[in-house]
This record gives C-alpha cells, structure tokens and sequence, in this order.
C-alpha cells in the first residue's frame, strides 16, 4: 500500500528531527552556526526545542526521513498542545491520531539508504541542529537528492521590506533592494549571508534604498550592478573591489520605472521610465547620453531580447507592448494592444520567440513575437495582477509569477492556466519578485523583509489539493456527480491533448514541437437516476390520500387503495390493517389472524393495477384482493406485529402504532408517519410522538419540494401542534389598501353584514357593482371601467345586459365575454393534466 | 430508467462542485476556471440545459450554495481567491444574469466551504476557510441582500491552523426543532467536530466524530426527518467513507433545544474503504437514507441501510458514455 507508507512518512511529529539528521550527518556543506541571527528563526527553533523531546519518543523507530514546507511544519509547532495530545490519544484511535497532527505537503523523496542513518546518529544530530539554527526555518523542508547535496529551501531576514532582486550570472551572489535596503547576499545551497550593504554609500548620495536593481551579466571583480536610487537616478555600482558609484544617470526627467541589462552585451543598459521614453546606455562612454526611443506613454517595463540584441520589447501604462529595433530608434517595429490596464511584467521565453506579458487586467498572456496576429497564444487569469513574471528555465512551458498584494508565488504551466502547479506560501506578507536560480530553485523577496530560496520540486502539488469529486442528489432521485482518478505530476503529460487553433490564429508550441497541446482533465460527469426515491408515488400519494378523521374506516379503504395504485403494497397493506385495528370489528382482526395472509408482505406483488378490485366490498378485502398473495421476499413488520398481539375484542393498538410509526421514520417515510397521524387524529388510543413535529415540518418540506403547496398546506391545517398549525403563516404577508384612498386596511374580516369598508372613507372594499356586497372569493371585473363583481352577478346581469350595471355607461358585455372564456379555458387546461397524471401512475 | 446519463460540463477544469436548488430543477456546477455555471430541468425532455455561464471569481471556485428559494434566486459562492460572493439571478430585457450583490472578503485565506443555513434560520451563511475561522452571516434584510452581517464566528480548532494541505468543511443540521448545529470538519485535527450554541448563544464545539486516518475531505448532515437520531457522513483523505450515528443521550434533550456540552452518544456505525483513493464528497438524498460519495478512484458509490441497520454499497456509478442528459 503505496498510499499508506506516504501517509506514515508524512507524519509530521517524526519530520523535524529525522529530516534534520539527515540533512546534517550527509551533507557535502559545512554549515557555520549562526544562532539565533533573526527573530523569525530563533522563533521557530525555540519552539522545536520544546517539541522535540515529545516527538523523539516517536521517531526512535520511525525510519524515513521526509522533506516538507517550513510553512507547515512551523504551523505545526505553532500548536505544540496537538502535538502534545498525540500520545495521549485513546488506544483505539492511537494509530491514527499520531499521524492526525498534519500532513505536510511535502513529497517524500529520500531513498531507503538515509533511513537507518537517522535513526542511528540522533542524538549527534539533534545537537548539530541546536547548532544550525540560521536554517532552522528551513531544516525540514532540506532536500537530499541524488547528488548527496541538501537543496535550498531557507528564509534571510533582511530588516526591511524587500522590492526587488538580481542575482549575479553565476548566482552565488543576490542583490536585494527595498525602501531602505541596499544589500548584496552570498547564497550557497544552504542559506544566505549578508555580505555587503550599501546603505551606507546611497544615504551619502541622497537614497536609502532602490526601487529595482539589475545585476550586469559580469561577476567576481568586474561585477556592475544597476539600481534605480528611491530619490530618481539609476546608479551604476562598482562591486567586487570597492563598493563605490560608478556612475549616476539623471537625464531621465521623471521617475525611472524599470532597468535592464542586456545579456550579451554587458555594457549595455535599458531604462524605461514615466517620462515616456526608453533609453539605451552604453556603460562605456561616460558622457554619451543615452539613445532614446520616445513615445506618448509612461513606460512600465522594457527587457531585452535573450537571443537577438538588437531586439526589445517594453510596455506600456496604456496597455501597449512595443517591440523596438535599436538600429531604428524612430519608430517601434511592432506595437499591440497587450491588456486593459498597464503592463506590470514582460519576460522573453529563453528561445527568444515568446514573450510573457503580466497586466492590470489580471492576466498573464503569451505572445509569440514571429507572429504577423496580435493575439496571445495563451492567457492565464491570475489572482491579483502580476508584479513580475519569469520563465522557468529548461522548462519551455513553465512560469512562476509574483502578484500585487499576494503572499504566495505561483508556478504555471500555460497548458493548464487555470490551476497553477505549484502555490507557494512561504511569505507572510506580499512576495514582491522572484527569480529563476535554476530550474528547481526559486528565489523571492518579500515586503516581510526576507530573501527566500524555494526548492520547488518538493512543494506539493496544487491540483493535489483540489477536489477532484462531486456529487448532489435531488428530490427527483437524480444524483449528478463528477468523478476523476488520481492524478499526479507524471500524468500531466499523457492528459495533453491537442490544442484546437482558434481561426485564424494558428495555435503555437512553446517547446518547438510540431503540435500545440493543452491541457484537459480526466474527470467525467454524468446524472444517474437512482430510482430509490419513487417521487411519482410520493407525489400521487401525497395528492391522493384522504386525512379525514372524521371516518378512519373509509380513509384507511381509500389510502389503501391510493397506495395501491401507486404501487405502494407495503403502505397499502398498512393502511388496510389500520382500517381493521380501527373500524371496530373484531371479526377482521380474527381474519388476518387466521390465515396470516394480509400479514406476508406483497412486495413483488403483481404490478398490474387491474387486479386491484375497486369494489369497496368489505368482505373480499384480506384474502380475496391480491394483498393476500405471499411473497416470501422481507419479512414485514406486521408478520410480527400482528401475529403477536393477543386477539381480543378491545384490545389496545397504541404498540403497534408506535412500532409502525418508529418503523416508517426510520426509514425516512414522513409521509406514511404525517398521513397515518392525521387520519387517527380523533383516536383515543394512538400514542403520543415527541417527534411527530418533527415529521410534520419534514413531510411539508417535502412537499414544497415538490412544489405541492394545496397538500401542504393542508397538511399543516389540519395538524394540532400549534408551530406546525401556524407554518403556513409564516412569513407569508399580504398587505392591503383601499383602492380609492390608499390606507392600509387593518381590519381582519368584513362586518357581520358582509361589508368591508375602508375605515377612512368608509367606502366599501371590493364590493359587487350589483348588490354592492364586498365580493370575497374570486373577484371578476371588467378590465376597461374596473367596476367588479361577483362572478354569479356577474353572468347573470351580462345574459341581460351588455351595459355596466353601475351606470357608468361602458358596455362591458363583450370584454366580460373574454373574460368568461379565458375562465373556461383554465377549467379545460386542468382537466386533462389530471387525467395524464393518472396514466402515467397506472 | 435506472441509467446513467453522460455529463460534460464544458468547464476548461475539474469541476470541484454541483448542487441543487431547493426544488431540484436547477444545478450550479463550478470549476477551477473560475466560472460558474447554471443548468435548468427541461421536464418535456428530461434533459439538462445550460441556463448561462459566468466568470465568478478570480481563483477556482470551490463551492456554491442555493438559498431558499423563499429569497429569490440566489447562490453563494466561494473560491481560492479569498472571498465569497453572493448571486443573485436577475433579468434585464429578457435576458438572464446573475449579479454579485454581495461580496464577503474578510477571511484570510482560501474559503473551503459555504453553505446556506436551514430555512427556518432566516437567510444565513455558514462560510469555513483555510485561516481555521467559521463564519455565519446573516441577511438582516431579506429584501436587499447587498448588506451581510457577521453574526458569528469561532475557530474550529486550536491555534491558527496555516497547514497549506488542511481542509475544513462544514454542514449544518437542518432539523427545525432541534438546536442550531453544524459538523465542522477540522483540517490538521483529523477530526470533525459538532458545534452548537450554548445558553450564552456561543458556538462551542462538542461532540467529537474521531477515527480518520488523514484530512476530513467532506462532511454531511443527513436530514433528521424526525428519527429518533441523527447520521453523519464523512469523506477523508484516507480513502474511507464513514457513516455516525448520534444517539440522543439524555432523553428528548437534543430536541428540547437544552444545551449540554454532550448531547449524544457519537458511534461510527459505518466504515468503507471501498474506493481505496481519496474520497472527496459525501452527499445525502433528502430523506437521509441514500448516502453517495465520490472518490479519487473515478467511482461513486450509493451506501443504503439494509433491514437490519447495517450499512451497504448499493451501487457503483462511473460516468460512462452513454445519452447526454446536458445541453449546451
């Protein structure tokens, strides 16, 4: 059971100390100790500290060492009282309730040969952990891979609120920028330490902090870095020897938005900026102003083709994406409509050909640039707007993106673009930019002040968490559900299908190959009608059965009859044994006694309904109807209720009801429970329920379910509960007014005289032009002089007189004339459908 | 008739849920690929038709929720993005559109599940999210559904609870006459629980539905229909679908609506492993005696009590080809 050793090795109180173990006694790195350098780490290891005794005692004999977010794992530490409640769990649960902690999300990816080294070398690990505690955040999520390296996934708090990052070509060093942060960080595998901060030089030039910092294509002694300074001028550093300004570029006359280097050139530099021009500086020539491609709009974002020089591509505020030829700097080469809003991002796809544009219009679009159309190849609706978008190296079809008030950083592939594969939370607050380091490790920055380093493989996958299977059922017996099997990363690739090119727009591979893919799940749908619920019987029931309390012999011969029909044999035998409990002859209770037959059940009883005899002949109902027919099938519950009870003149049937009514509610038949009760209504001798509410509201809900409102309502009239007497009033208001003058009109009920007059004008309500009577009931009136009448006055005026008997002089005869007819028609409509509901019963 | 009708949805992405309305003749699907989607009942034909299509959110959708139809036509919607979203169907020169008419952002985190309360509640809105908070609002004002109060909230656990794979969900018990309950499932605890108001109409959690063995995926609460207890369904991550059963302890005191931190004996009376996947959804017919659920192994299986009380699989129903009962 695959599934099952996952869920063992994901137990998270066995995480932190056997990953940390492992992590330490195999890795190639000599890890410095450095306690307790941020508050956020020292935070988290005092917290292990505290746990990790309780968890060693059940990770003695744990074996696997698994990898997991540090997010999880601190949230885990967070609650250290479910920690702390796990061995304490019941014996019964004791299995689960140590996994019952929290899964990480981490996928566990250790071979069996780390297995026996944890568990030997703990206590020397656990020290060497205390020790480590700049990584401590990130101890759990340490990845040891084939090469026998541990991979980076670790957190450097920086003191401030972080805006951007570059990393040197070789990317063992990253400058990271924010509002008061100027600093450049040596990154290894492991973690990161600060090793130059430049703050102090900016404050001597007039900024603090940087806006965007790009890192020039040349590392070690000759490394250059380009920042845009808080107070406007981009500035060019000079790292590696002295960290001093080489150069400060202030032609841009308003705020600089976004610089970048060119890759192949090292000395050439692009700046785009809100004074609506891009410029082109070469590092070289001191005094050279910059080459300036000028347009009517705030320039957001410019980058370099990777693989053409000549060739870049920047937006816009208005939503425009402009490719430019630096050898024709008059005019762009191509320009398009990217987004509605501006453009936040643009990334060149390493192959040069596609670019990715992030834009205020909440979307991530792919732009093949060969193209002559204007129109993206992809489209992914983000979250928030993307704050900075990069292709994911070696991966054609990969992209993590930023966004704007988002702490987490995703990963797509344009494929999929509606489910990202990865969601990483590794900030606390908004990530602000991300970088590529390689193809399994990603950097971010943060405005919660920390350089972050990601191994990307080992985040869980997001389709994972997202469920897959639905399913609903209806008062009709319809269950529609979606249903999908088990995906997973390897499977992506077998549910690409190809991607269907929209007309005129030939659809594109990002990767090279000859077809376009996309996407598509495996789940499948459908509706099943489980027929387990009969609605049709229900309803017919429902609409059929009599209530009358008044003669329980003739309602129980009816609902038999009813139930019958409606194929019902159990109910319909219930009710025949009701009329013989009930309609006070001893000599049926004899009978069914005696043969036993009413007794079997009759459930595979013939369906043809023309053997039910319809006679209501008394003497042919047990053993003559079809009832009587054995059908060995269920034992029913008057085969026991029946036989036992002692047979006597006036015996007592309040068990049997009791027990017949317990049955039907377990079973969920509020109908038989509702319908049974109503009709014994004036037995003396029927048991009180304290449930019964319960089954009145269940059986009007049912009803109104099935839009049954007149047996709805009749049901809750003819209960005794008061709260189920009253449903029907509930929320039900009808607010009224007179007609001529427009008061409310208070009073309940027409005067004794059968006048309802308006108690400001006294005017009468509604009343009948011929004897000037309030008309209650249905109210006819001539649409053209709206004077009304009863509807007897009214036909029996009209077959007179064609004129208004109020003497208004309108000859209303030929518009009461319609009005007649379309009453009739109604009456005729109705007749019919009743009949069909019938048919189909039958 | 006993048939399975082939559905496709047309969503560009799984489709995470599909419920009815209150009289069963409209469904709302929603997916990863933000939309929401409506279907009516065409009864002439016996097929479904899809009514409209909308973009919903700005992150998958994760749950909708009829309100009564007392309220008109409305539904609520919760998605990845964070907020829930309150629709409402209405119509302009014929043509039909549903409309945002209240948005609830105030959660911090992805909102898991949504569910409308029981009618006889007025017009509230149970809403769970990732941050581990239940949240009810309530309508004050049915006539303008614009404005949304939150009348409550308590944590269903513990601490926050930040576990990225943690799930919550939540069903209220719809039975009139007993006291306001909902089983909430509890992401990191492995657990659902009871929660019920106590005299001083605090949300207290009580009874505790134990025994997974990984996340509670769903839960439901099968309606009462005046039984004499109450059944529970739940789905986990562990691949089991679980069936408790809530005896009343004290007799009639769950009824009576007196409040005690115990008001049942919990007893798992059912435990299947039969989809050997994750299970994701449980869902009760309206008499509370079919339970379906849906798993990760592409099955849905139909669980009813035989004569005797014991609980059984009924049927297996895969989505196979076969008539389309949906038009587009």
């Amino acid at each position: 059971m695959n599934r099952d050793m996952l869920k063992l090795r994901k137990d998270p109180t066995i995480q932190p100390l056997a990953a940390t173990v492992t992590t330490y006694n195999t890795t190639a790195f000599p890890v410095s100790p450095r306690l307790g350098s941020t508050s956020a780490e020292s935070r988290v290891s005092g917290n292990r500290n505290r746990t990790s005794p309780k968890s060693s005692g059940q990770t003695a004999t744990s074996t696997s060492a698994t990898t997991t977010s540090a997010a999880s794992i601190t949230s885990t530490f967070s609650a250290p009282s479910s920690v702390a409640n796990a061995p304490n769990a019941p014996a019964g649960t004791a299995g689960t309730g140590v996994a019952g902690v929290s899964v990480g999300p981490g996928v566990p990816s250790v071979g069996p040969g780390s297995a026996s080294g944890s568990s030997k070398s703990f206590g020397n690990g656990y020290t060497q952990h205390l020790m480590s505690s700049n990584d401590s955040s990130s101890d759990p999520s340490r990845q040891r891979n084939g090469q026998g390296r541990t991979r980076n996934t670790f957190k450097f708090d920086t003191n401030g609120a972080l805006w951007a990052l570059s990393a040197s070509p070789d990317f063992s060093m990253v400058a990271v920028v924010g509002r008061d942060v100027l600093k450049i960080l040596s990154v290894t595998d492991t973690g990161a330490e600060e090793t130059i901060n430049l703050k102090t030089v900016g404050i001597r030039n007039n900024f603090a902090g940087s806006m965007d910092v790009k890192w020039g294509p040349t590392s070690g002694r000759d490394a250059k870095i380009a920042t845009i300074g808080t107070n406007g001028p981009i500035v060019i550093w000079n790292i590696g020897t002295h960290n001093k300004i080489d150069r400060t570029i202030k032609e841009h006359t308003r705020s600089v938005n976004r610089i970048c280097f060119s890759s192949q050139d090292p000395n050439l530099l692009l700046s785009a900026s809100s004074d609506s021009t891009v410029r082109l500086w070469d590092l070289r020539f001191r005094d050279r102003p910059g080459l300036v491609m000028e347009t009517k709009d705030i320039v957001r974002e410019v980058q370099f083709n990777p693989v053409s020089t000549n060739d870049i591509v920047a937006g816009y505020e208005s939503g425009n994406i402009q490719r430019w030829d630096l050898r024709n700097l008059s005019m762009s080469e191509k320009k398009f409509m990217g987004h509605m809003g501006f453009v936040t991002s643009l990334d060149y796809h390493p192959n040069g050909r596609f670019l990715a544009s992030g834009g205020r219009d909440r979307t991530i679009k792919i732009w093949d640039m060969d193209d002559e159309k204007r129109r993206e190849i992809h489209t992914i609706p983000t979250i928030q707007y993307t704050s900075k978008v990069q292709w994911r190296p070696n991966k054609p079809y990969h992209l993590a993106a930023s966004f704007k008030d988002e702490a987490t950083v995703q990963v797509f592939d344009v494929r999929r673009p509606y489910v990202p594969i990865h969601v990483i939370s590794r900030h606390d607050k908004d990530a602000t930019s991300i970088l590529w380091r390689d193809t399994d490790v990603l950097w971010s920055v943060s405005k919660d002040k920390t350089f972050t380093s990601t191994y990307v493989k080992t985040q869980t996958l997001f389709s994972d968490l997202l469920p897959s299977g639905a399913g609903a059922m209806n008062c009709y017996g319809q269950l529609a559900f979606t249903v999908a099997p088990t995906s997973g990363a390897d499977l992506f690739e077998k549910d690409l299908v190809p991607r269907l090119g929209r007309p005129n727009a030939k659809s594109v591979a990002l990767d090279g190959s000859p077809e376009a893919m996309m996407y598509r799940t495996r789940q499948t749908g459908g509706v099943f009608d489980c027929e387990l619920f009969n609605h049709e019987a229900f309803i017919y029931c429902a609409q059929n059965y009599s209530t009358d309390a008044g003669d329980i012999k003739h309602a129980c011969e009816h609902n038999a009859n009813i139930a019958w029909q409606a194929s019902r044999y159990r109910d319909s035998q219930t009710w025949t044994a009701l009329k013989l409990f009930y309609s006070d002859m001893a000599e049926h209770a004899v009978v069914v006694s005696q043969n036993d037959a009413p007794s079997t059940d009759a459930v595979s009883g013939p369906k043809a309904i023309d053997e039910v005899t319809q006679d209501d002949d008394e003497d042919s109902d047990a053993s003559e109807t079809p009832l009587s027919k054995p059908a060995a099938t269920v034992p029913s519950l008057f085969a026991i209720k029946v036989s036992d009870a002692p047979i006597k003149r006036d015996w007592s049937h309040q068990e049997t009801i009791r027990s017949l009514l317990e049955y039907y509610a377990e079973q969920g038949e509020v109908q038989m429970c509702v319908t049974i009760l109503l009709v014994l209504a004036d037995e003396k001798d029927v048991p009180e329920f304290s449930r019964s509410q319960q089954w009145f509201a269940s059986y009007i809900d049912l009803l109104s379910r099935f839009k049954l409102w007149s047996a709805a309502t009749a049901v809750s009239q003819a209960c005794t509960d008061p709260g189920i007497h009253t449903m029907n009033q509930d929320s039900t208001t009808i607010h009224t007014s007179c007609s001529s003058c427009m008061k409310p009109i208070l009073t309940r009920a027409p005067t004794s005289t059968g006048f309802w007059a308006c108690d400001r004008c006294r005017k009468v309500l509604s009343s009948c032009a011929v004897c000037n009577k309030t008309v209650r009931g249905i109210f006819t009136w001539c649409t053209h002089c709206s004077h009304g009448f009863h509807l007897q006055h009214a036909q029996e005026w009209f077959s007179q007189s064609a004129e208004c008997p109020t003497g208004c002089g309108h000859q209303c005869f030929p518009e009461m004339l319609k009005i007649q007819e379309y009453q009739e028609q109604l009456l005729l409509q109705q007749t019919p459908e009743d009949d069909e509901t019938l048919e189909l019963i039958n | 008739m006993n048939q399975v009708t082939k559905f496709d949805g047309a969503h560009e992405d799984l489709i995470h849920d599909v419920s009815f309305n209150y009289y069963g003749n409209r469904l709302a699907t929603c997916s990863s690929d933000q939309k929401i989607k409506i279907w009516d009942y065409n009864e002439a034909e016996g097929v479904w038709e899809s009514s409209i299509s909308f973009k919903a959110h700005s992150c998958a959708v994760l749950k909708t929720s009829w309100a009564h139809p007392e309220y008109g036509q409305v539904l609520a919607s919760c998605s990845f993005d964070r907020s829930v979203i309150v629709w409402e169907e209405s119509y302009h020169d014929a043509a039909k559109k549903w409309t945002a008419i209240a948005t609830l952002r105030d959660g911090n985190g992805t909102v898991q599940d949504v569910e409308f309360a029981p009618n006889h509640l007025g017009l509230r809105l149970a809403i769970v999210a990732a941050d581990g908070l239940v949240k009810i609002y309530e309508a004050m004002d049915v006539t303008s559904l614009e404005h949304w109060t939150m009348i409550d909230s308590f944590p269903v656990g513990e601490g926050p609870s930040t576990d990225e794979e943690g799930n919550h969900c939540l069903s209220w018990c719809t039975s009139k006459f007993a006291s306001q309950m909902m089983v909430v499932g509890c992401a990191k605890d492995h657990v659902a629980k009871i929660f019920r108001q106590d005299h001083n109409n605090k949300w207290q959690a009580c009874e505790v539905l134990g025994g997974h063995g990984g996340v509670v995926h769903d839960v439901s609460w099968a309606p009462n229909m005046g039984r004499s207890y109450h059944l529970i369904a739940t789905a986990c991550k562990d691949g089991h679908v679980r069936i408790f059963k809530l005896m009343d302890d004290n007799q009639g005191g769950a009824l009576s609506g007196r409040w005690s931190r115990k008001l049942f004996n919990v007893s798992c009376i059912a435990d299947f492993s039969d989809h050997n996947a994750e299970v994701w959804r449980v869902e009760w017919n309206i008499t509370g005696t079919i339970l379906s659920s849906s798993g990760d192994d592409g099955k849905v299986r139909l669980w009813k009590a035989t004569y005797t009380g014991d609980w059984k699989c009924m049927s297996v129903v895969s989505a196979e080809d076969g008539p389309s009962a949906f038009l587009r």
